[in-house]
């Protein structure tokens, strides 16, 4: 069965994003990022297994708020710990969040936009009823509400509030778009040979909006990632490990008192990882797009 | 009719900007239209001729970039004016009809509105009579508090007329006017064109790709292939006397009953 | 429209009443008496089945499966056999295995496995052998247990008597009497917290709202204006800019920058309207870069529409383009995004009001979820839902009054 959306596509967007200056420094960005994350996850990994202690949570009240030096590029928090490395296990956390909500909410999305759009009649009246009334609420209230039901089962929390309510603009688009292609030759010519409605669905269909869910995850990500320092600004989940929310947290009574470069350090890095997300996930969805503005 | 054309186009190049190259929608284009002529730039899609004739006031897409040509009207350059001076002389001295009736009204705007508007760019202080506009395209004066979507396409596109004519203009540009309407209607707004150059010493440069269109009221055929023009002269000489191979394709697909 | 109201409400049953095991252990916290748990369950219909059913559990004895070593009987006069694995209780003094005293208002049904000679729950029990027991009692019988009695499992459920007094109806019951529930932290009905907060919040949000909506429309059309010249550009990438800054920054740098280091704005507190500048301010600048993209967006499809090239070809210029026609038609999808931010005002912004201390339903919110007071939660969630759900409704409305093409069925 030919593929709709051919190699082509890909090879089509891939040139046109090399063209673009922004998206290129973009996804650099990401990929250091991306590294660091990795990076952290080691070290992580690494002390946990051996039982030891990282640099990054050693205290060392003598040398608390000491700015930035050649021993500590970025200087010392409240309790002697290295900025730097606490920095990066905070990239460690981001793409954790960012990650693992997304494994929750992709598949729920395409699984039910599939559905909706494929099967229609009363599976589409109830899914669309469902993700209606999922949207209706009210956005960050509700994600803190499923974390404090689930109250000190760490992480979990966190992970579900976002896993479990950004499923729905993605839901939309796959049912969209299902609903386009259903109607197109190939999925009727597959249905005439006999081909099973799942298999049509998953193995003929899905290639096709792939790229869809690509973009989603690329601007859902920074999303993620933003909520959750939110909420362990504001003391909820993580609470034993560096993450930027809780950097920031403590580090804003200090900045009243001079010391800026906790603050600072944090806040820019939160920032440029958002911000080189959200760009890169614009010039591949503006890449992908067929249609293309003027 | 006089000799002396009233608009004359010389080597008229416009391209458009994409990926690899430049793509040369207009590629060094002449043509002329006297007074009370119908002129007719002729072609499939994609041959230039829509460009050309929104190039004359520089109405094409924001893209295009104008790289060279004349654009006499009137004894004026139009080519080497702009902004401001241009848009005196859109509407005023030149008018245009659109294919889409439909959608090239504002959806939220009355008929009545429109039309006005086509006046007081120019004259803020004369009043027209919306009326009297719509009854020399034949339409009755309640349809003027109507909106665009109430009305039929046939219906519109004679508003169109009637709004590209409130300022009496002395050229009306038609680009395919008919080719989004019933066969019936087509012959209609046809007609309309036809009484409307007698009765308002109207010439009208008639862009489409149906020779049919072209046989029923063009006094001059252009033919347009690949931005370039190919073959032009009186429409009955092109018609029995296709010298150009591509013209002769062009004929031949017009269907016969 | 109703459909939805009742998936929001059911929604909000599956979370706050399926879900968690147990709502008092999450809102009480661990220092609380079996006796107060119960006090929150009774309250809130928490002890009642979920959606049908005749019976319930109550603290104030778990179930007992002594075969699995499933227990928490204790005491001089129990001894537990291993090998045959049950219970042997001496109640010589009339042991009671109730945490507290029952409510008086049910009568309970106590079922198990015993053998032995004495009392149970108030009933005389007498047999050599293993026998299923069920015996229907009130309160203060419930308490009477004595004799010689081995178990193997004993357990108590509450007798509700009409089946479908259940959670679900309890819930339903709540909200058709407009009755939020009652606030643990706060020790007052929610009616009333919400009716406190709600100016506070509406003294903040309806500013930044129409603030906001000038400026970013303003903005708009400037871009609109200068497509994909030099400041259309410029505002595009501001866009994304000022949306990557997260929240808390912006209220963090405002703070700091403009109330402490210039100290123009107090940083703190709901005095009076000067209190409001601050997060004023932060509201609308936060709120801009997403709003100004999608503005632009409208604008700009709207530039490419055929009726726009009609206009230029009478002779139109570009501002009278913009005002006169694009501007109305673009207010039609405004509207749309106007009126279904609608539901947000209410909630206030839940970060502004909690670190600019204005005590209105945000502040509320962040310290109901801080402390776990269910019932505020809740109810916000809950109106918050409804809110949109009238606002979709608003939006029709709305459409059918500016775009002649609509009419409303």
């Amino acid at each position: 069965m030919k593929k709709f959306q051919t190699i082509g596509l890909w090879y089509d967007a891939w040139r046109r994003l090399k063209n673009d200056k922004v998206a290129m420094i973009s996804l650099f960005i990401v990929i250091v990022f991306t590294l660091l994350a990795i990076y952290g996850e080691l070290v992580y990994q690494y002390h946990n297994a051996l039982d030891l202690t990282p640099n990054y949570q050693k205290t060392n009240l003598e040398i608390a708020y000491t700015s930035p030096s050649m021993d500590h590029l970025m200087g010392t928090d409240g309790l002697g710990r290295d900025v730097m490395g606490r920095l990066v296990q905070g990239v460690r956390i981001a793409y954790k969040v960012g990650i693992i909500t997304s494994l929750i909410a992709i598949p729920i999305g395409v699984f039910l936009g599939c559905l909706a759009g494929y099967y229609g009649g009363k599976i589409d009246d109830f899914i669309v009823w469902f993700y209606s009334t999922v949207a209706s609420m009210p956005g960050l209230l509700f994600i803190l509400a499923i974390a404090m039901i689930f109250k000190g089962q760490g992480l979990l929390g966190i992970y579900l509030g976002i896993g479990l309510t950004t499923w729905v603009g993605l839901c939309r688009l796959i049912r969209g778009e299902v609903l386009k292609h259903k109607e197109l030759t190939y999925v009727q010519s597959a249905k005439v040979l006999g081909i099973s409605s799942s298999k049509i669905m998953f193995k003929h269909i899905l290639p096709n909006i792939f790229h869809i869910i690509i973009v989603t995850f690329t601007l859902r990500f920074p999303a993620a990632v933003g909520t959750e320092v939110i909420m362990s600004y504001l003391g909820i989940g993580v609470q034993n490990q560096p993450s930027w929310g809780l950097m920031i947290e403590s580090a804003r009574m200090r900045l009243w008192q001079g010391m800026w470069w906790e603050m600072t350090f944090v806040t820019i890095a939160l920032f440029l990882l958002v911000l080189s997300f959200n760009l890169l996930g614009d010039s591949l969805r503006d890449a992908l797009d067929p249609k293309l503005n003027d | 009719m006089s000799i002396e054309p009233l608009l004359d186009v010389k080597n008229l190049k416009v391209y458009f900007n994409s990926d690899d190259k430049p793509i040369k929608a207009v590629d060094d284009v002449s043509f002329f239209v006297r007074k009370g002529e119908i002129v007719s730039l002729v072609g499939e899609s994609g041959s230039g001729k829509s460009i050309s004739a929104l190039s004359v006031t520089k109405l094409a897409p924001q893209s295009a970039k104008y790289l060279g040509g004349e654009i006499v009207y009137d004894n004026v350059d139009l080519f080497k004016l702009s902004g401001n001076s241009l848009r005196k002389i859109r509407g005023n001295n030149i008018g245009y009809i659109f294919q889409e009736p439909m959608t090239s009204f504002n959806p939220v705007l009355t008929i009545k509105d429109q039309i006005q508007e086509a006046i007081f760019m120019h004259n803020k202080k004369k009043i027209i009579n919306v009326d009297y506009l719509l009854s020399k395209v034949q339409l009755p004066s309640r349809i003027k508090n109507s909106y665009p979507h109430e009305m039929s396409g046939g219906q519109l596109q004679r508003c169109m007329i009637a709004m590209a004519l409130a300022c009496s203009p002395k050229l009306l540009i038609a680009d395919e006017p008919t080719t989004a309407l019933d066969v019936t209607v087509q012959k209609e707004i046809l007609t309309l064109l036809n009484i409307l150059k007698k009765t308002e010493e109207l010439s009208i440069l008639l862009i489409t790709h149906n020779f049919g269109v072209v046989s029923e009221i063009a006094d001059r055929v252009y033919v347009m292939q690949n931005g370039k023009i190919v073959e032009s002269g009186k429409t009955k000489e092109i018609l029995y006397f296709p010298k150009n191979d591509y013209t002769k394709k062009l004929i031949s697909a017009v269907p016969r009953m | 429209m109703v459909p939805t109201v009742l998936g929001v409400i059911f929604l909000t049953f599956i979370l706050f009443n399926i879900v968690p095991n147990d709502l008092a252990a999450i809102s009480l916290g661990k220092n609380v008496t079996p006796e107060m748990l119960e006090r929150f369950d009774e309250m809130r219909g928490l002890n009642l089945p979920l959606f049908f059913g005749k019976k319930a559990s109550t603290r104030a004895m778990n179930d007992q499966n002594f075969s699995k070593e499933i227990y928490d009987w204790r005491g001089d006069d129990i001894t537990y056999n291993f090998d045959e694995r049950f219970i042997s209780v001496n109640f010589k003094n009339n042991f009671n295995p109730l945490l507290f005293k029952l409510n008086e208002s049910y009568k309970y049904e106590w079922t198990g496995i015993a053998r032995g000679n004495g009392v149970i729950a108030g009933n005389e029990f007498n047999s050599k052998n293993w026998i299923n027991f069920k015996i229907i009692s009130n309160s203060n019988d419930s308490e009477v247990f004595f004799g010689n009695i081995d178990f193997k499992k004993i357990k108590i459920r509450k007798i509700i008597n009409n089946p479908f007094n259940s959670q679900l109806f309890f819930y339903f019951k709540q909200l058709s009497n407009a009755d939020f529930g009652y606030s643990e932290s706060f020790k007052q009905p929610v009616t009333k917290l919400l009716s406190d907060g709600i100016w506070p919040s509406l003294s903040l949000t309806i500013p930044i709202f129409f603030i906001g909506l000038f400026v970013s429309i303003f903005l708009s059309l400037v871009c609109a204006l200068f497509r994909n010249k030099f400041i259309d550009r410029f505002f595009v990438i501001l866009s994304v800019a000022l949306m990557s800054i997260n929240y808390v920054v912006y209220i963090v740098a405002g703070q700091y920058l403009l109330g402490f280091k210039m100290n123009i704005f107090p940083v703190w507190g709901y005095e009076s309207l000067s209190y409001l500048f601050l997060p004023v301010l932060i509201g609308v600048i936060s709120g801009l870069g997403s709003n100004i993209r999608f503005y632009r967006t409208i604008m700009l499809d709207e530039m490419y529409k055929d009726y726009v090239r009609t206009a230029y070809s009478k002779g139109a210029s570009k501002f009278r383009v913009l005002f006169k026609h694009i501007l109305k038609n673009a207010s039609i999808p405004i509207i749309t995004n106007v009126v279904i931010a609608i539901p947000f005002l209410y909630t206030g912004s839940l970060l502004l009001e909690n670190f600019f201390g204005i005590p209105g339903l945000g502040y509320l919110g962040i310290n109901a979820i801080l402390s776990a007071d269910i019932d505020v939660v809740r109810a916000l969630v809950l109106i918050g839902s409804l809110l949109f759900v009238l606002s979709n409704l608003l939006t029709d409305i709305c459409y059918a009054l500016v775009d002649p093409r609509v009419k409303l069925r």
